[in-house]
């Protein structure tokens, strides 16, 4: 694999308006999930959420928009995040290299349509026509960072900014960009919470990912960019590098639209086509962010998973979607960043809430922080709806 | 990389390679006019009436492009790839959820739930035929040739084990028209006629 | 019962869009999981919805729910016991 580097990362979370804030709250085990504020739901009492405790008029002056009316909140916080990343990677748009943007959502802009959907069309919500397909939020950033030579739209639920971050590494890797940025975002919206709900995978109270009693999933709200360059690109601009993308697989369950097969039949194949995409050993890897949403099914597939990979001895693991919810089409780009911080700060972040582990693993996740973890590599999983799995593999720059 | 075959469903006919195989303009739905393709061409799978339509129509459509080609002695599960984009993902089924949302009278239907993601109409494609390679979904404003044709290319070219690939654009919109074309991506000579794989072939053939 | 029965075997064919399936196709006994219609989760999460919509039965208990969806009769059963 010829060398596809980290050169900058925006995240907005609920643990952090950006990185600082995120790595932060990791660090002080401080989770984001509480009840819920913004979202107007008949629902707002049943449930703990990962909701960002901003109104979208707040969200729009973080972002820099002056009429947050025109945007939904899932592009809103997409904004905030992709900023963010392209300041961080210190992006001159007009120094020649061909740069694109590839981000997902499922939401997109739903959150707003279905506030207005049954209403009557006035001046005040025609906007969000506009703002309703799942692309709008990439229109709405290219034009506003100005990229120009490539975008594209990425919605395979919960894998969605994972696939996002492995489609645009590939566009560097065939020649076709010097440098992509690659996220994910998804906004709160009375359609998912609904949907979730009547699946009965949510928890109502804080979700214990890994635990043998666990009962769902909490649903959260984010977006995260990365910005990856080729090594032609990094020694042009002499950029600062934070770690590299060194393997990554899509593979599918093929077994139902919603659950995942019991033995792990695509999160094997995902994972164990990444490590040998990225031309290491399962044993080279340092630390697992695994998918861990809390549903009795995801952890009991993906831990089969892990288990077919590694038998009893899994390297060090831990959901991090205590902290922050599962924020769907965003996950996967969130915890990818969230693993180049593991790897720049030394850190392995503690899986929270757990009480008990699973009786059949003989594994169990991180249950502290740890400090000073030589992270050398990490593999971030994704796994999404209609069983779309993806395993991204991130590596310190040596 | 060869185009080995291509199917187009739209405006109540079925096209395979270019040559009209079915007709139906007189269905007066859409469920009524892929009922149709599925009783002619003699499927017996249940599950497909649980599916939302724009599944439907993916289902139909993949297995149209399927017949006759037993790509299960071919290749293995995981040496197939789908790729496939619209541009209203599913806009179908989201506004069928929706009213279970807001109508009073009414509960949100998990049935339908599951198919507001528009990757879940892959997914049956692969439950069908235990596909197990990469999948993936784009949205675009309208069919965009040049697009899948890269993202298809860097699936071949990164990922070793693909050795074809489902390609192309299931469309359903909020007026209900609606629009499948698939295209089958093979490394393979065949005795059938093949067309190289490039972007402008995929415009020629597309209906 | 037995008008509930068959009331019930109509609803479900109708709420589960199971095609080419009658109400005299389905035993009153047999099996709803695993064999007999071989209804899957997402099946028996409509039926759930199904309860609440047409009976006002709110079924919240994972447990339970593998008790009441066992057949038709069963389901049946529930509903005489517990319908407001």
């Amino acid at each position: 694999m010829s060398n596809i580097y980290i050169t900058g990362l925006g995240i907005i979370s609920a643990i952090g308006d950006n990185c600082a804030q995120n790595l932060d709250s990791l660090k002080k085990s401080k989770s984001g999930i509480k009840a819920i504020k913004f979202l107007q739901t008949i629902h707002k009492n049943d449930f703990v959420s990962g909701e960002i405790p901003y109104s979208n008029k707040e969200l729009a002056n973080i972002a820099g928009i002056e009429d947050f009316t025109k945007h939904s909140r899932t592009s809103l916080l997409a904004t905030i995040a992709a900023k963010e990343a392209f300041k961080h990677a210190n992006i001159d748009i007009n120094d020649g290299l061909r740069t694109g943007m590839v981000s997902a959502s499922s939401v997109g802009g739903m959150d707003v349509t279905e506030d207005y959907y049954l209403s009557e069309a006035s001046k005040e919500n025609t906007n969000y026509i506009f703002t309703h397909n799942a692309n709008n939020h990439v229109e709405v950033i290219c034009d506003m960072l100005d990229i120009n030579d490539f975008s594209a739209t990425i919605s395979t639920a919960c894998s969605s900014s994972a696939n996002a971050i492995m489609n645009g590494a590939r566009l560097i890797k065939t020649g076709r960009l010097d440098r992509v940025i690659v996220g994910g975002t998804d906004a709160m919206s009375r359609f998912t919470l609904n949907g979730f709900n009547t699946l009965m995978i949510l928890d109502k109270n804080l979700c214990t990912p890994f635990d043998e009693n666990r009962k769902g999933l909490n649903l959260g709200e984010g977006a995260a960019y990365l910005v990856i360059e080729s090594e032609e690109a990094v020694i042009k601009s002499n950029k600062k590098v934070y770690a590299k993308v060194l393997g990554y697989a899509n593979a599918n369950d093929a077994y139902h639209q919603t659950a995942s097969s019991e033995e792990g039949y695509g999160a094997t194949l995902a994972m164990k086509q990444a490590i040998e995409s990225a031309n290491i050993s399962p044993n080279d890897i340092s630390y697992i962010n695994v998918h861990g949403t809390g549903t009795p099914n995801n952890d009991d597939s993906e831990g089969n998973a892990l288990k077919n990979i590694y038998g009893d001895n899994v390297p060090p693991f831990s959901s991090t979607k205590a902290f922050t919810g599962h924020t769907l089409g965003a996950a996967g780009a969130i915890e990818a960043v969230f693993s180049v911080l593991a790897i720049n700060e030394n850190l392995i972040y503690p899986n929270l809430n757990l009480k008990n582990n699973i009786k059949k693993f003989k594994f169990k996740p991180v249950t502290q922080l740890l400090e000073n973890q030589k992270v050398d590599i990490v593999l971030s999983n994704s796994f999404g709806f209609g069983g779309n799995n993806s395993t991204l593999i991130i590596g310190k720059i040596k | 990389m060869n185009i080995t075959k291509h199917i187009s469903i739209v405006n109540g006919e079925v096209n395979v390679d270019g040559e009209l195989v079915f007709s139906n303009k007189e269905a007066d739905s859409l469920n009524a006019f892929l009922k149709s393709i599925y009783r002619e061409y003699g499927i017996k799978y249940p599950k497909y009436f649980k599916m939302d339509r724009l599944s439907k129509l993916g289902f139909i459509a993949s297995e149209v492009l399927l017949k006759g080609e037993e790509l299960s002695e071919k290749y293995n599960a995981n040496e197939v790839a789908v790729v496939i984009s619209n541009s209203s993902s599913t806009i179908d089924v989201d506004t069928k959820y929706y009213k279970t949302l807001t109508d009073k009278d009414d509960i949100p239907s998990p049935a339908l739930f599951v198919y507001t993601l528009p990757n879940i109409m892959i997914g049956e494609i692969c439950i069908r035929n235990e596909f197990r390679g990469e999948i993936a979904f784009l949205i675009s404003k309208e069919f965009n040739a040049e697009q899948i044709y890269n993202y298809t290319t860097s699936v071949f070219s990164n990922n070793k084990k693909i050795k074809t690939c489902v390609i192309g654009w299931v469309e359903l919109d909020s007026n209900e028209n609606y629009n499948a074309n698939l295209f089958l991506i093979e490394a393979l000579d065949n005795t059938k006629k093949n067309y190289t794989f490039k972007v402008s072939n995929l415009l020629k053939k597309y209906k | 019962m037995e008008e509930l029965i068959q009331k019930l075997k109509i609803q479900v064919i109708e709420q589960l869009n199971l095609e080419d399936i009658e109400p005299s196709d389905i035993e009153e006994n047999d099996p709803l999981f695993g064999e007999g219609l071989g209804l899957d989760s997402i099946d028996a999460l409509e039926l759930i919805v199904l309860m609440e919509k047409e009976y006002g039965i709110k079924i919240q208990d994972a447990e339970k729910r593998r008790q009441i969806f066992t057949s038709i009769k069963a389901m049946a059963e529930y509903i005489h016991e517990n319908k407001k």
